[in-house]
C-alpha cells in the first residue's frame, strides 16, 4: 500500500541523537577482550595458505638437494652379486661366475685356518677377498658420519676401501671400534691383516680422505666389468680372514644418499595458560638413504654369499611421541604467531634394505635399534580460515639425540636439521 | 562497492591469489558501514570496535526502540540491552543477509521484551476511531515529517504500535507477529488496519 510505503520511507532510517553516557554504560556491561575468533578476510588466508604453500615448497627444494641420487657410482653396475664364495683351494683361478656354479659341496666359505679362529660370535662385515692388496687401501669415509660405532655392521657410512682390504669384522672389538670410530673422526683408520694361518701379518695406517675414493672405486669398475674374469677373490696372495658373519649385514661402498625426511603425524594442542599451550601427538616418520654396497647373507646352514649390488635403498620407519610447550606471540582474530620448543622420543619401527641389481633383486630386514631423542625449537604461524581450522607452519631447528644402535640415517649422518611443519588445526 | 575493488587488487597483486578472488565474489555482501575487519574485532572484544558499532547503530536503533517502546526514557534502556544481547552474540552473526537487519532484529526483540514485561502485549487498548477503517483516498504525506510521524506513533497503544512498526516499517509477516505477540493472524491484521486508521485520521488532522 502506498500509505505503508510512504510511513516505512519516513521511519525506516530515522535516527534519533543518542543521549550522553549510554556507551560508558553499556561498555560497563559487556566484558573485554571476550568473543571467539572469527574467520580472516579470505584474501589475508590466501595470503597465508600461500605463503605456506611456497614455504613446504622451499623446503622440499632445499632437502631436495640431498634426496638420492643414482648412477653417481658407476663402476658398480656389475651383473647380479657377484657371488664371493671361497672354495676349498685359494688358489683357484676360476672366474666368480664359474665359482657361481660350483656345486654347494664346495661352498665352504671360511676357510678351516681362520674357522678355528673364531671364538667370539662377531657379526663380521665383509668377505670379499682380494688376493692382490692394491697400494695400501686408503679408507674413504663420509665426512658426515659422525656417529660412534656401531653394532650393527650394515649401516657404516664409512671406510669402503676397509671393507675390502681389511679385516675388519671385529666390529665390536676395540680394534674395530677404533677402525669405526677413527673413520668417523676423519684423522686414520688402522687394518688387520692377516695370514691363512689367522695370524696377524701386519698392522697399517691409512688415511683417509676423498681421493683414496676415486681410487677404490676404479679398483671395484675393474673387478666388476663385464667380460673381464675377476681373478681378485682368489688368486694366490695374502688371505685376509675375517670372522665369520653370524648374521646378514649390508654395507655401503659408496656414500649415502639422503631421502628427504618426511612425518606426518596428528597431535592436541591444549591450552594451559593465555599465552601459553602445550602440544601432544603421535608422528611417524619416513626416512631413506641410497648407496651401493655389498650384502652379506648369513644362511641357516651357515652358508655365507655375499653380493654386491649398485643400488641398495634403505628405508627406516619411525613412530614418535612429540611434546612441545607453546607461548603465543601475537594472537588476533586471523591469526597467531608463537615460539615453542619442545622434544620428541622415536622409536625405529622398520629398517629394511631393497637391494636391486640384474636379475637379482633381494631385500633384507635389519635390526631396528633402540629410542631416538630429538629436542627442537621454532617459531610458528598459524592463518585462521574459518570459526574452528587454522593452516599452520612451523618452521623449527632439531637436533637428533642417537643411540649406540640407532640405524643410519640422516639423523645420524647430521644431528642438526632445520625443518618446518605444515598442517591444519581444527579447534575442538 | 569496496569488495569489488578489493578483489581487482587481490587479482593484480599475483595470480596466485586469483583463484581465492571467485570465492570473494560467491560470497552474500556484507553491510556496507560494517565491514567483515571491525565486526570480527567486535567478536575479539575489540573496544575500539565495539565502540565504532556503537556509533554506527546507535542512532537508528535508538529510533527503532523509541518507536516500539514509546517513551524516550525507557527506550534508553532498551537501547542498553539491545547493545549489550548485540555483542554477547555478535560471534553468531554468520553473514547472511546485511549486519544491520540483524542487528535490527535484536532489538525489536529487546524492545517486544520490554512491552512483555509490561505486559503491555497482552492489554486491548480501545483505538476509537472516527471512520474505523482506512480511507480509499491516500493521506497526504508529503509534509509530513519524520519527528511529526513518531510523535503519532508513540501515541499509540502498545499492542497497536508494535503490530504496525513490525508490518509495516520492519517487515513482519503477520504469521510472524502472531508467533511474537502471541496473538493470532486475524487478530494481527485488524489490529494493523485499526492502527493505520487511526494514523490516517491524525495526520489529517493536524
Amino acid at each position: 500500500m502506498i500509505f505503508d510505503e510512504k510511513i516505512r520511507s519516513i521511519m525506516e532510517n530515522g535516527s534519533e541523537e543518542v543521549p550522553a553516557g549510554l556507551w560508558e554504560a553499556v561498555e560497563s556491561r559487556i566484558p573485554a577482550g571476550s568473543g571467539k575468533k572469527r574467520g580472516a578476510f579470505i584474501w589475508l588466508w590466501s595470503t597465508g595458505a600461500a605463503l605456506s604453500a611456497a614455504a613446504a615448497v622451499v623446503l622440499a627444494v632445499v632437502f631436495a638437494g640431498h634426496g638420492n641420487k643414482e648412477g653417481q657410482i658407476e663402476i658398480l653396475t656389475s651383473p647380479s652379486g657377484i657371488l664371493t664364495d671361497v672354495p676349498g683351494d685359494a688358489t683357484s683361478t676360476e672366474s666368480l661366475s664359474e665359482q657361481r656354479d660350483m656345486p654347494s659341496g664346495t661352498r665352504d666359505f671360511i676357510p678351516q685356518a681362520v674357522t678355528d679362529g673364531i671364538q667370539d660370535k662377531v657379526e663380521g662385515k665383509d668377505f670379499i677377498e682380494e688376493a692382490e692388496s692394491p697400494a695400501p687401501a686408503e679408507e674413504t669415509a663420509s665426512a658426515t658420519d659422525a656417529a660412534a660405532a656401531e653394532s650393527t655392521p650394515a649401516v657404516e657410512v664409512s671406510t669402503p676401501a676397509a671393507e675390502v682390504n681389511t679385516a675388519t669384522a671385529e666390529v665390536s672389538t676395540p680394534a674395530a671400534e677404533g677402525n669405526v670410530s677413527a673413520a668417523a673422526s676423519g684423522s686414520i683408520v688402522e687394518s688387520e691383516e692377516f695370514d691363512e694361518s689367522g695370524r696377524e701379518i701386519e698392522r697399517k695406517e691409512m688415511k683417509k680422505g676423498a681421493a683414496s675414493f676415486e681410487a677404490f672405486g676404479n679398483a671395484l669398475t675393474n673387478l666388476s666389468k663385464p667380460g673381464i674374469e675377476a681373478p681378485a677373490a682368489h688368486a694366490p696372495g695374502r688371505m685376509l680372514a675375517r670372522k665369520a658373519p653370524t648374521s646378514s649385514s649390508v654395507e655401503p661402498t659408496s656414500d649415502r644418499k639422503y631421502g628427504l625426511p618426511m612425518s606426518f603425524g596428528v597431535g592436541v594442542k591444549i591450552p594451559l595458560a593465555p599465552k601459553w599451550s602445550i602440544g601432544v601427538g603421535l608422528d611417524a616418520s619416513l626416512l631413506t638413504n641410497s648407496f651401493a654396497g655389498n650384502y652379506t647373507k648369513v644362511g641357516e646352514d651357515m652358508i655365507i654369499e655375499s653380493y654386491v649390488f649398485p643400488n641398495i635403498r634403505n628405508t627406516q620407519v619411525y613412530l614418535g611421541l612429540p611434546v612441545n610447550v607453546y607461548f603465543s606471540i601475537i594472537n588476533n582474530s586471523f591469526l597467531d604467531f608463537y615460539a615453542y620448543g619442545g622434544g620428541s622420543v622415536e622409536k625405529c619401527l622398520l629398517n629394511k634394505y631393497n637391494m636391486f641389481g640384474d636379475p637379482e633383486k633381494l631385500s633384507f630386514k635389519d635390526k631396528t635399534g633402540g629410542v631416538q631423542g630429538s629436542v627442537g625449537a621454532g617459531l610458528g604461524i598459524e592463518f585462521i580460515v574459518a570459526k574452528r581450522l587454522g593452516i599452520f607452519l612451523d618452521p623449527s631447528v632439531r637436533y637428533y639425540i642417537n643411540g649406540k644402535n640407532s640405524p643410519k640415517s640422516i639423523r645420524t649422518a647430521q644431528p642438526l636439521m632445520v625443518g618446518g611443519e605444515l598442517g591444519l588445526r581444527v579447534r575442538l | 562497492m569496496p569488495y569489488a575493488c578489493l578483489i581487482t587488487r587481490a587479482c593484480n597483486v599475483s595470480g596466485a591469489f586469483c583463484i581465492y578472488t571467485h570465492a570473494i565474489i560467491l560470497r552474500p555482501a556484507l553491510a556496507e558501514t560494517f565491514d567483515q575487519k571491525l565486526i570480527d574485532a567486535c567478536v575479539k572484544g575489540d573496544r575500539k570496535a565495539q565502540k565504532k558499532i556503537f556509533d554506527l547503530l546507535a542512532p537508528k536503533m535508538f529510533s527503532l526502540c523509541i518507536r516500539y517502546v514509546g517513551d524516550r526514557a525507557k527506550a534508553e534502556d532498551v537501547l542498553q540491552d539491545g547493545f549489550v544481547s548485540l555483542f554477547s552474540k555478535i560471534d553468531s552473526y554468520a553473514g547472511n543477509g546485511s549486519f544491520e537487519g540483524w542487528a535490527r532484529r535484536i532489538f525489536v526483540n529487546t524492545a517486544l521484551m520490554e512491552l512483555r514485561k509490561k505486559e503491555a502485549l497482552k492489554m486491548s487498548d480501545p483505538l476509537e476511531t472516527a471512520r474505523g477503517s482506512l480511507s480509499d483516498n491516500p493521506t497526504p504525506l508529503e509534509d509530513i515529517g519524520y519527528k511529526e510521524l513518531m510523535q503519532l506513533i508513540t501515541q499509540l497503544p502498545d499492542k497497536y504500535r508494535a503490530v504496525f512498526n513490525l508490518f509495516v516499517i520492519d517487515g513482519y509477516t503477520h504469521k510472524e507477529i502472531a508467533e511474537e505477540l502471541g496473538i493470532t493472524e486475524v487478530t494481527s491484521r485488524s489490529q494493523l488496519g485499526r492502527a493505520r486508521a487511526w494514523l490516517q485520521e491524525k495526520i489529517k488532522e493536524r
